[in-house]
């Protein structure tokens, strides 16, 4: 990572609050407290520290805070060793280091999950339909 | 002492109850020493479809490209290249490779999914600490002991167990740490007079359980080794005064081994 400020053009400071729907083109870093939707093509940092609740549609996001709440991503999702995500997660690669914690309904790979990360038209209604299975397949175990 | 004397041991938890147990590292199955289970080993490397109910084992598991598994997994870490359907459970990291597909519930440690890989179900995971933390610790306690197979006189075990116990008991365990080694010392007067090397050794030994149980305060991550290091030596060298009334030949030739082993 070259330039912090180049790749996540926008900030929300650690002294922040968001709450509401976001939505940006190129990257964002979250130090503070994020509470609403973002719907996004670019990158997600969720620095160690932050805050976010609610559902995410991204490209990259990576995990180092607390976040809460659904997860698309087109690309990768990396949660480090001090990332800690409850909700489910729809994304394309996943890494999730030791000493993370993360429970919910994983898809990784599926076709058409990749192919509605990208159109975000598409990924609105997945999204809602993919909901309504999970507690199916919690049950199931 | 114990069988285990060669320094080629390692720690795996019970497929069963989850507690802790010594194994040597050549060893291919065990007893549990809690549940006295039968404990597998060995790494399975699955090349291809066999019909079993499961496979559970403290080694690792890896599914190779042409391997099929419908069945659940218990394993320390798991490879997936071919396809696996089933409950998984892993003490370890699970990766699913390029050409893995990996489907149902999933619960680990770490997770590795990388691009072309498939992977669908509820995932949980859980630091390693954390999952220690669920079993209960006396359980954790109780393998050292057991492992070790020490001789060792009551007053150690208590001590070991209350060390283990909570942090907030380290210190009366402390204590009485310190009135171990002071009564040792009395305990040889009695039976025989030995050289003040011997007496030295054993205070030295007294003083390093001493340091080690004041580093499992700091390091409660790592509570679980110590503690069965600590029994390890303690009884190595509680075991001399506690055997005292056997004739003076026989504590000389213990003395010398313990002090060449120094």
């Amino acid at each position: 990572m070259a330039d912090p400020n180049n790749d996540y053009p926008t900030v929300i400071g650690p002294d922040a609050s968001f709450k509401g729907e976001l939505k940006f083109q190129k990257g964002m870093r979250l130090l503070g407290k994020f509470e609403g939707e973002i719907d996004s093509k670019g990158d997600l940092l969720i620095a160690e520290g932050a805050n976010l609740a609610g559902d995410v549609k991204a490209g990259t996001v990576k995990i180092d805070g607390v976040m809460t709440g659904n997860l698309e991503a087109a690309g990768k999702v990396k949660l480090s060793a001090s990332a800690h995500l409850e909700g489910d997660m729809r994304t394309a690669r996943l890494e999730v280091a030791d000493g993370a914690m993360f429970s919910g309904h994983v898809v990784v790979g599926a076709k058409d999950g990749a192919s509605k990360g990208n159109g975000q038209a598409a990924s609105a209604p997945a999204s809602k339909g993919k909901s309504a299975p999970e507690p199916a397949v919690a049950g199931k175990r | 002492m114990g069988g285990l004397r060669t320094a080629k041991t390692k720690i795996v938890n019970c497929t069963h109850c989850g507690g802790a147990n010594e194994v040597a590292a050549r060893a291919m199955s065990v007893f549990c020493a809690h549940c006295r289970k039968r404990l597998i080993l060995e790494n399975y490397v699955i090349k291809s479809y066999q019909a079993v109910k499961g496979y559970a084992t403290c080694g690792d598991v890896s599914v190779e490209k042409r391997g099929r598994v419908a069945a659940p997994i218990q394993s320390n870490s798991l490879t997936v290249k071919g396809k696996v359907n089933g409950k998984v459970e892993a003490r370890g990291k699970v990766e699913v490779a390029s050409t893995g597909s990996l489907e149902g519930s999933l619960k680990a440690t770490s997770l590795i999914v990388v691009q072309g890989a498939k992977f669908d179900g509820y995932c949980e995971i859980r630091p390693t600490n954390k999952i220690a933390e669920d079993t209960k610790p006396a359980e954790l306690v109780a393998p050292a002991q057991a492992s070790a197979r020490s001789t060792a006189s009551n007053g150690v075990k208590k001590l070991s167990t209350t060390s283990a116990d909570k942090k907030t008991t380290i210190a009366t365990a402390d204590a009485k740490a310190a009135e171990l080694p002071a009564k040792k010392p009395s305990a040889k007067n009695s039976v025989a007079k030995k050289t003040t090397k011997k007496k030295a050794a054993t205070k030295k030994v007294a003083a390093k359980k001493v340091t080690t149980r004041k580093s499992i305060a700091s390091k409660a991550a790592t509570k679980k080794k110590t503690v069965k290091k600590i029994t390890t030596k303690s009884s190595s060298s509680a075991s001399t005064p506690a055997d005292k009334p056997k004739t003076i030949k026989a504590i000389s030739t213990r003395r010398k081994s313990t002090a060449s082993s120094k």
